[in-house]
């Protein structure tokens, strides 16, 4: 699942505060026994999931927040998670966060809204920067979480490839990439 | 039923997507204005430009379900597409190979053709095709890929260079080069549809070498001049619907179809009853003997221009 030579390009970023968490959560499937899952996650169906994609490739994931904005009236939407995750032979090779993208000419995080415009650069920058990219996954915090946290045996959906297609068609989030195709019905 | 918030319709009987584009019934249709010249007199291509991107002005997705673009294959509005110089469609497959990579990190497959003739339905003169970044699969790609996927996993390889390998050489060969190979296979739908496979395996444009695409680009050109040298040029200009079927997935084989329309001089072949309604097409030739008129016109259309 990850590289033995695991990346992390930009561990001083803000962004990185909330990706950590992430990292720590694949450290424990890569490194405990297979019978071990956290919240669904299972290391073999990640490990197959990798091993289908493109030899060279890159997964996206933005997450943005509703919060207060700078008057008490109005409210704004905040950038919370932006990582990409750069794939080669199945493995897990590098990471990095959006603001990793700035230096390429990705406006200023802050700045960052959740709308197709600013989706579609960083897919562009992500491409020309990193890899191709196979799976993006763009979305707010509220699903984001219910999808992270989701336990294998709730409700109807057996796994989380299933549980994501069902939120892309409520249009919870946007799936984009090579490998993402839209969720059948 | 779902409600259309989005242009992509699911049909739960087929199990398969249509889009919706209501917009598109008044596109622009028999002006004489060329949008794609004025691109050209309106300073938005640079003087060097000799192909380009036209955004479609009636896209029938926009993202994140999709996008749509013009291609444009040369300045000259007057030109057809056999008119231009293996250099010339060279430059064309390149702007192709860039779209794939863009497009390709966007969305699931990458949609490139060409609608050629006002028969089926080309409404603009100047020499272009079109490109669709579609984040799904369409149906016959999706069964293409089924194909492929099921030999894989029974260690069959590819069926691409397996049904290439059984045309190289045969009564189906139609041409070939270095790189390419067109043949009329005998399950066609249509009597001179031709697919041209790469000789080696890839699966998409941006795995080919600029050698390859100027191969696919001579090939191109020689088999639709050949379309328009059949009968002594009484089928010319062939009305055609060409597109390239690629995925960004290894084990798939790119390839090009190119379904010529036309049956005889002043005869069209029309996706009647049993081929929309039941998608069971009939063939009223035989391929075998398609496949040596084609054959013969090109290097009639050969000699004739050597």
């Amino acid at each position: 699942m990850l590289a033995e030579e695991l990346l992390v390009l930009d561990a001083d970023a803000t962004l990185w505060r909330a990706a950590r968490p992430l990292l720590d959560i694949a450290l424990q499937l890569e490194q405990r026994d297979e019978d071990y899952s956290w919240h669904g996650w299972h290391k073999q169906r990640v490990e197959a999931f990798l091993k289908k994609l493109p030899a060279q490739c890159s997964l996206v994931l933005g997450v943005w927040e509703t919060g207060p904005g700078p008057d008490p009236m109005t409210e704004q939407e905040e950038l919370v998670l932006g990582l990409v995750c750069e794939i080669a032979h199945g493995e897990i090779c590098s990471l990095r966060t959006f603001e990793a993208l700035t230096e390429a000419g990705l406006k200023p995080i802050k700045q960052i809204e959740p709308g197709i415009e600013d989706v579609m650069e960083i897919m562009r920058l992500v491409r020309i920067d990193v890899a191709p990219v196979a799976w993006a996954l763009f979305t707010d915090r509220a699903t984001w979480d219910e999808w992270l946290f989701a336990e294998a045996d709730e409700g109807k959906c057996s796994d989380k490839g299933e549980l994501l297609g069902r939120f892309a068609r409520q249009g919870r989030c946007v799936i984009l990439g090579s490998q993402a195709a839209h969720p059948h019905h | 039923m779902q409600q259309s918030t989005t242009p992509l319709i699911w049909n739960p009987i087929l199990r398969q997507y249509l889009v919706n584009a209501p917009h598109r019934m008044n596109r622009r249709e028999g002006t004489t204005r060329c949008p794609f010249c004025a691109d050209i007199t309106e300073g938005r291509v640079s003087p060097e430009s000799r192909v380009w991107l036209h955004p479609n002005d009636f896209p029938p997705l926009q993202p994140p379900v999709g996008e749509a673009y013009v291609v444009i294959y040369n300045r000259d509005h007057n030109r057809t597409f056999t008119e231009l110089t293996v250099d010339e469609v060279t430059e064309v497959t390149h702007l192709w190979r860039d779209l794939y990579c863009d497009l390709a990190s966007r969305y699931a497959t990458v949609m490139i053709f060409e609608n050629s003739g006002e028969a089926i339905g080309q409404t603009q003169q100047h020499p272009h095709g079109q490109a669709f970044g579609v984040s799904v699969i369409p149906p016959i790609l999706e069964r293409e890929l089924e194909t492929v996927l099921q030999d894989d996993a029974a260690g069959r390889g590819c069926p691409f260079c397996r049904v290439r390998t059984e045309m190289e050489g045969g009564v189906y060969k139609v041409a070939a080069n270095d790189s390419w190979q067109a043949f009329l296979p005998p399950y066609v739908h249509y009597p001179y549809e031709t697919h041209l496979y790469p000789q080696r395996h890839v699966a998409n444009l941006a795995g080919m070498t600029d050698e390859e695409l100027r191969d696919f680009a001579d090939l191109l050109l020689r088999v639709i001049r050949g379309y328009n040298a059949l009968d002594n040029g009484e089928m010319a200009p062939m009305p055609y619907l060409l597109g390239i079927h690629q995925l960004a997935d290894e084990r798939f084989h790119l390839h090009v179809e190119i379904l010529a329309i036309g049956r005889a001089p002043g005869k069209l072949k029309y996706a009647a009853s049993s081929e929309s309604i039941w998608g069971m097409w009939t063939n009223d030739s035989l391929p075998a003997q398609k496949a040596q008129e084609l054959r013969e016109a090109i290097a009639k259309g050969e000699e004739n221009n050597a």
